[in-house]
């Protein structure tokens, strides 16, 4: 695991709408804080600083949050983007406790050339990130799906996914996460113009 | 054409528009996507013409997903009628939209191409829009 990411915040006094647009206009994004012993403190960052960080850790990377003269063991729970424009309207930050049990989501990456994709076949990933019960010192930063060995119509369940000590996928049913599906045949390309034809 | 299968009533006040799009904003299906920058209202004519275009365009293979449906009945009176008499007849159905809507989404192919077909149904579109692509590709 690499370094911890030290992070620099400030606290803020007033909220409302008319101070967080105010804030936004300063460049500064509003922020929470709130950790799983009950502490709960409003902030503001660096919008440019933190954009930069986030696109580094993500959400499942731990890092220190420094406010208030202490530092704390964090990690960005959410970032609210704004609907129109790329930018960060608002971030949640949430204090975890070393040993204490989190449900965090983690991204699923594919890892590898399947043999299936050569032969037409098309990659599909039907969950994109997985919901997984650990405690912060064994978040996995992404869970890595290697499709090395994949025919067409071969697909990886849920259960076959492999995570480090502590880490569990939270998940009732072994449903199927990644699939080689075919591609599509002569047959059906004919099918496709026709309909077009007949619009 | 799309349209609903039934409506409870057959004509709809105007209604106004505000806002941003708090919903269907963000890319939920494919890799590539058309966001809208401004309000306005689809008409269904307007939604079929950017689908075919963008069919055309990426020929086969790839996966298109239409993100509005035109659920809004639009009236009009014939012409050469005088005001009053009552509401005109329904004659077409709009999907009106707020900036940050999500329209077209494709997946399964090459994003230069599914680009350049995005641009081309935004062409047929009567708002401004911007093309934008799936955080980590």
């Amino acid at each position: 695991m690499s370094e911890k990411v030290t992070f620099v915040a400030d606290k803020r006094e007033k909220t409302g709408k008319c101070q967080n647009r105010r804030l936004r206009v300063a460049g500064k994004i509003p922020a929470v804080f709130y950790s799983q012993e009950g502490e709960n403190v409003i902030l503001s960052v660096n919008e440019i600083e933190f954009t930069k960080m986030y696109r580094k850790i993500g959400t499942t990377q731990l890092f220190n949050l420094e406010f208030d003269g202490k530092t704390h063991d964090t990690l960005i729970w959410k970032a609210q983007m704004d609907p129109v424009r790329p930018r960060i309207n608002h971030i949640d930050f949430l204090g975890v406790a070393p040993k204490k049990p989190l449900k965090i989501k983690v991204p699923v990456v594919l890892e590898g050339t399947a043999p299936g994709v050569k032969l037409g076949g098309q990659m599909t990933i039907y969950r994109e990130v997985l919901e997984v019960a650990c405690s912060a010192e064994t978040i996995p930063a992404k869970i890595i799906v290697n499709i090395d060995g994949m025919n067409v119509n071969d697909t990886v369940f849920v259960n076959e996914v492999e995570l480090a000590d502590g880490a569990k996928i939270n998940s009732d049913s072994n449903f199927a996460l990644v699939r080689c599906v075919a591609g599509r045949t002569v047959s059906d390309e004919d099918g496709e113009e026709s309909t077009e034809a007949a619009e | 054409m799309l349209s609903p299968k039934k409506m409870k009533f057959r004509k709809r006040q105007k209604g106004r528009n505000k806002g941003k799009a708090q919903r269907g904003s963000t890319i939920a299906f494919g890799d590539i996507a058309i966001k809208t920058l401004e309000h306005g209202k689809l008409s269904n004519n307007q939604i079929e013409a950017a689908r075919i275009a963008i069919m055309r365009h990426i020929k086969r293979g790839g996966q298109v997903w239409i993100r509005v449906f035109p659920d809004v009945p639009v009236t009009a009176k014939p012409a050469e009628v005088r005001q009053g008499k009552g509401k005109g007849s329904v004659v077409g159905w709009c999907a009106p939209v707020k900036p940050g809507r999500i329209l077209y989404e494709v997946k399964g192919v090459d994003l230069a191409l599914a680009k350049e077909a995005l641009v081309r149904a935004s062409h047929k579109l009567s708002v401004k829009t911007t093309i934008v692509v799936k955080e980590g590709l």
